[in-house]
């Protein structure tokens, strides 16, 4: 069938592809690059060559972009619910007092 | 100064806002610095700061944005205490024990090993219903296993959204020593994440 003939010499072209660009453990680190400044051109090229190659790649490079979302808070911040840490009563009346004797100094 | 000369503006009893915000900003404070004592104190210099500028503070910000605004200088001045005035050592460097991440038996070594490689996450979203707060606890421990400075930079990076100039600043490194850093934090967090958020927590999935 024609369509399992292009299959074949598209996954021949990925497999010749691969083997001359650097390995996935090597761009990584541009990977993660391209989220902190302008790639040159060449870099994109190479980048998008491997992405061609590579979905495993292409997911990383999403899910570090993803986990960035996930991390950053939305509006205030939600430190409230009863999972949330709270100051130790300790803590509590140490600050307390640190505050009292700032405020009869000051 | 005198309570009575500035009365809208000026914080007029500063144990009334610690009742009010001082849990807040602890949880605040720890969400960054991971450590309790010294969010504790750093909690307790941000009040100090603010009994000091009170007349700073012009009422145009809410209480907590102003005092927020003043406790995150002081989370990054202990990461600036804490990180040597030295570059990237050796060790925050070393990415070898991420290496198993692609290593393959084939002539494909140095790319994905296949039982290592990225998940599907859309496939694994963890239920709705998790809290919020869950996923702080799983972060927060992948945070833990990272070189401090290391982890201090993620969180100013991804969580305040602090530019990288800035950031280089605090830390007191060069900017590819930056890079660095974020692409250490990055492969680990990824793979951290991954196992314990997203496969641990879909369900009808046996322990890993």
């Amino acid at each position: 069938m024609a369509d399992s003939t292009y299959q074949k010499l598209k996954w021949q072209l990925i497999l010749r592809l691969a083997r001359r660009l650097p390995s996935c453990r090597a761009l990584t680190p541009l990977f993660s690059e391209s989220l902190e400044r302008p790639l040159a051109r060449r870099e994109k090229i190479l980048m998008k060559l491997h992405f061609f190659t590579c979905e495993a790649c292409r997911r990383y490079t999403a899910q570090i972009k993803k986990m960035g979302e996930m991390v950053k808070p939305s509006g205030e911040e939600k430190l409230d619910s009863e999972s949330t840490p709270k100051l130790s009563g300790n803590a509590r009346e140490r600050i307390k007092a640190a505050l009292e004797s700032a405020k009869k100094s000051g | 100064m005198k309570e009575e000369t500035n009365r809208n503006s000026t914080l007029s009893d500063p144990l009334e806002w610690f009742e009010l915000y001082g849990d807040y900003l602890f949880a605040f404070a720890l969400r960054r610095v991971r450590e309790e004592s010294a969010a504790e104190d750093i909690v307790q210099e941000t009040f100090l700061a603010a009994i000091q500028s009170n007349n700073s503070y012009a009422g145009k910000s809410a209480e907590k944005t102003w005092l927020t605004g003043i406790l995150k200088h002081k989370i990054y001045d202990f990461f600036k205490k804490n990180s040597p005035a030295a570059e990237i050592t050796a060790e925050e460097a070393d990415l070898s024990s991420y290496n198993y991440m692609f290593e393959r038996t084939d002539e494909w070594d140095g790319h994905w090993n296949d039982r290592f490689a990225p998940a599907d996450w859309e496939n694994e979203s963890p239920l709705r219903h998790v809290e919020e707060g869950e996923f702080q606890i799983v972060f927060g421990s992948c945070l833990e296993n990272l070189p401090e400075r290391i982890a201090n930079a993620f969180v100013m990076r991804e969580v305040d959204g602090l530019e990288s100039a800035e950031i280089c600043g605090v830390l007191q490194i060069s900017t590819n020593n930056y890079w660095t850093m974020m692409h250490r934090a990055r492969l680990h967090l990824r793979r951290c994440i991954e196992v314990n958020w997203f496969t641990a927590a879909a369900p009808n999935r046996a322990d890993l």
